[in-house]
């Protein structure tokens, strides 16, 4: 349910002014500049990246079966494009939707719960004398962030695993009985590996995407709840420090900054970096959109701004192409796309 | 060096006390220097004949290996044990982390490569800086055709012999014919490879195959068996979907057991989870597809069932060979119904491309090669023509063997690529021909009214070891008696999560908590 829920929302927001597969690289968190900005102009940042291992074929399944149950139906200019019917309306509006935080903070909730787990897994074992065990977290990243900072646990595991008991009891007390069960039962301590999602989706009763969606869920919200409290969760904010991922911009947007703050233009960029103008475009985009306070105005003139801002206010569309329609031809789509990345931040 | 010595080296890298039946004798050999093929069973320890060695010798022992999740399975299980000096080569890593290793080669002691990755000339150029003091082919039936997974790429691993300056090499497989050993000493050049030949029978191993009517019956003896012996089982299935299904079924008539499924669609991290559940004894029965077992070091697999045909002999013998590795008396039955031909004779189809994909292939590279442009990607080529990895692999690796692909680039005349057109119809023809007639052994075999033993391992060698307990279903079997070790698990999982966190954690009732 948690996922068609999610689908539908898309769905809903995009107000049939984006195709569904922008929904399946919205949840798969795609890093094109296309993908990001349409998260954001259609308030759908908090389920970026939230299924990264979503397939393509599972997504397409779940259209299929959500145009059956006659929960959507096809857009009227195109097929690609869909919006909920009636029915799908008062579904969602029934349904309690659960938290996530996406864009902001789904990376660093992800990198916040492998240590955990591979914490867990290294106490446990240490505690009971064993040093040598497969570990569960293949990422060599965080098997590197143990290695740094166990010198610092090392003796007092007893403790440890008393305090992060303690905090993980208080913290799981609001999540429902199944988000509780899917949590600890995914935890591997000594001799005894966590349940697989298959597994957890059998003993639990649920749809596979469903039990992946209310674990990446629990862990957002785990992690706000952590970060905001840090004086209350002291052992898990101490695992959930220096979490975030470094700038979230594409190395190819770093340079392309760099030149710019060097004072050079669109067409010098493309020129010393030889890549084709659409990509400098693609990359201001994307500045626009992560860095604060960013300057559009060398790309737009406040006039241009104001006639694309009344155009967006008329149609009542984020539709580029309708967009571009309706204001004069002088103005490109890359003006356009840079006046929207302003929209909604 | 002195036998007690690698006794000692052995228990101090892998803390096993003893070696297994052929493991010193070829540890001793490669330690001389001296070419080996080495034929093991499955489960007697290939692996140790070149990772103990690979310790000790000084430079770098690399290891060919075809299945990428085995490789990686491997390095971890030697990093967990703090085997220093491993790593791996493979495409599932980025450039800059197979750079990254490259560069470094001098610092490892272990690497296992993928032979697409080993045979790449960017690679191996690599691979002169380094001093290789051992070359292992693992799997190594893998470069006959006559072999049961045939892989073309390691047809090239001579040519990497040559320009590593030949060093000691050490060819490994678990079930080849005599035939076979012959093809791999041929494709290796190397004619004075000594042979390590050991017998692959497994007396421990009750041998049963049975027919029945239908998938409703089989699933009937299964359930009847798993409720005589709770022991850890495996069940062997050729569809994913088929173990799927079967997995639910028997969750639903065992409730007090841990049932789960397992194959290669399945991610990473839960594959490797099943693995590890299951060598902790957390679970007790596995419906799964071949991806499952390779590499699984669980010595008390009492059960193995098969549902499915396997595709030959040498499948059949590796699956059923991972029962009772502890010696111990195991049962082996495989299930089938006269219609169950069918599932293997598709499979057969499906590794080879049909006759109209490769003439549309041809016309295709044709016009690619007028307009002057190079090999698409493999990727394109499988989408483009709605071949599968293994068909494309083995058609493009069929193109460079008649010269009309050399790198990404095409080279063709009319008289070529017409003449290579109809060899390679042929030689599609014969691997289909050939495949069928193994699948035909399989069948006579499961159908024989003489003794299975005999027959299964007649192949393969001239004579066997007397089983330890009832010999097969041909020579008299009571079901309901054999003397399995039953062993119940008792896993610990609580229902409330707040019981289970404390117990993951390892809390005490001492703790406050309200």
């Amino acid at each position: 349910m948690l996922f068609e829920a999610i689908i539908l929302t898309c769905i809903k927001e995009l107000n049939e002014e984006r195709s569904a597969s922008s929904i399946y690289h919205l949840l798969k968190g795609k890093k094109g500049i296309q993908t990001v900005q349409d998260a954001f102009l259609f308030r759908l940042e908090n389920y970026y990246r939230i299924y990264p291992t979503l397939t393509r074929d599972d997504f397409e399944r779940k259209i299929t079966e959500l145009e059956r149950k006659k929960l959507i139906r096809r857009g009227k200019e195109s097929n690609s494009f869909y919006r909920l019917t009636d029915q799908g309306h008062v579904l969602l509006k029934r349904y309690k939707m659960k938290c996530f935080y996406g864009k902001r903070f789904g990376d660093a909730a992800n990198i916040f719960y492998s240590r955990l787990l591979l914490l867990i897994q290294t106490l446990t074992n240490r505690n009971m004398g064993n040093t040598t065990f497969l570990p569960i977290i293949d990422d060599r990243k965080i098997q590197y962030w143990i290695k740094q900072i166990y010198p610092k646990i090392k003796g007092k595991e007893k403790n440890w695993l008393k305090g992060l008991y303690q905090e993980l009891y208080n913290l799981l007390q609001p999540f429902s009985e199944l988000e509780k069960g899917i949590f600890v039962h995914r935890l591997t301590g000594y001799k005894r590996y966590g349940l697989s999602i298959e597994q957890l989706a059998e003993k639990f009763s649920q749809d596979r995407h469903d039990v992946i969606l209310l674990l990446e869920s629990v862990k957002h919200q785990m992690y706000v709840k952590v970060n905001k409290e840090k004086d209350l969760y002291p052992h898990l904010s101490f695992v959930s420090k220096n979490s975030i991922p470094a700038a979230a911009l594409t190395e190819s947007a770093k340079t392309t900054y760099r030149l710019l703050q060097k004072g050079y233009g669109i067409e010098q960029i493309a020129s010393i970096r030889k890549l084709k103008i659409n990509t400098i475009h693609d990359h201001i985009v994307e500045l626009a959109i992560s860095v604060p306070d960013f300057p559009i105005e060398p790309f737009v003139s406040p006039e241009e701004k104001m006639e694309i801002v009344q155009a967006i206010k008329r149609l009542n569309s984020f539709k580029l192409k309708d967009i571009k329609n309706a204001v004069p031809d002088h103005i490109d789509y890359f003006q356009i796309r840079l006046v929207l990345s302003n929209q909604n931040k | 060096m002195a036998q007690q010595l690698l006794e000692k080296e052995l228990q101090k890298y892998f803390g096993y006390p003893t070696f297994r039946p052929g493991q010193k004798e070829i540890i001793q050999d490669v330690l001389e220097g001296t070419d080996v093929l080495g034929v093991l069973p499955t489960g007697s320890g290939k692996s140790v004949c070149y990772q103990l060695p690979a310790m000790l010798l000084e430079g770098l022992t690399i290891v060919v290996s075809p299945l990428i999740s085995l490789m990686i399975d491997q390095v971890k299980q030697l990093r967990a044990m703090r085997v220093p000096g491993v790593t791996t080569l493979n495409s599932f890593m980025d450039v800059r982390q197979r750079q990254q290793v490259l560069k470094n080669l001098h610092r490892y002691k272990l690497l296992y490569v993928s032979p697409e990755l080993l045979t790449h000339p960017a690679t191996v150029a690599h691979f002169k800086n380094v001093r290789v003091s051992l070359f292992v082919i693992d799997e190594a039936h893998c470069i006959s055709q006559w072999g049961h997974e045939f892989r073309p790429d390691y047809l090239k691993l001579s040519t990497v012999l040559d320009t590593l300056e030949q060093p000691t090499t050490l060819a490994l497989s678990a079930t080849v014919t005599p035939e076979v050993q012959q093809d791999i000493i041929f494709s290796l050049k190397k004619p004075n490879m000594k042979k390590r030949i050991y017998p692959m029978d497994r007396p421990n191993i009750v041998l049963a195959a049975e027919k029945v009517n239908s998938d409703e019956e089989k699933i009937e003896k299964i359930i009847r068996l798993l409720n005589t012996y709770t022991v850890p089982s495996l069940i062997y299935f050729s569809s994913k979907k088929t173990a799927e299904k079967t997995a639910a079924i028997l969750a639903k008539a065992f409730s007090d057991r841990h049932v789960t499924f397992y194959h290669g669609g399945m991610e990473q991290t839960d594959r490797i989870a099943v693995q590890q559940q299951f060598m902790n004894d957390q679970l007790d029965i596995i419906c799964c597809t071949s991806a499952f077992g390779m590499g699984i070091n669980k010595d008390n697999i009492r059960l193995i069932i098969h549902y499915h045909l396997p595709m030959q002999k040498e499948s059949y013998i590796q699956e059923a060979g991972r029962a009772g590795r502890d010696g111990e008396l195991s049962l082996s039955l495989l299930l089938f119904t006269n219609q169950d031909i069918h599932i293997p004779e598709q499979l057969i189809k499906q590794e080879l491309p049909e006759e109209e994909t490769v003439f549309r292939v041809f016309q295709y590279m044709t016009a690619l090669y007028n307009q002057g442009k190079p090999v698409p990607e493999d990727l394109y080529m499988e989408n483009q023509f709605e071949l599968n990895e293994i068909q494309w692999r083995f058609l493009k690796f069929q193109l460079e063997k008649h010269d009309m692909i050399k790198g990404n680039y095409i080279h063709l005349t009319t008289e070529k690529s017409k003449k290579a057109y109809h060899s390679i119809l042929a030689f599609i023809r014969e691997r289909h021909d050939w495949k069928m007639k193994k699948l035909e052994e399989m069948v006579q075999w499961v159908n024989s009214k003489s003794c299975l033993r005999e027959s299964l391992y007649a192949e393969f060698q001239s004579s066997f070891s007397p089983p330890i307990g009832p010999c097969c279903s041909r020579c008299g079997l009571d079901w309901g008696k054999l003397p399995l070790l039953e062993k119940k698990n008792k896993v610990i999982s609580y229902n409330d999560w707040q019981q289970q966190l404390k117990y993951i954690l390892q809390v005490g009732e001492d703790i406050e908590t309200e």
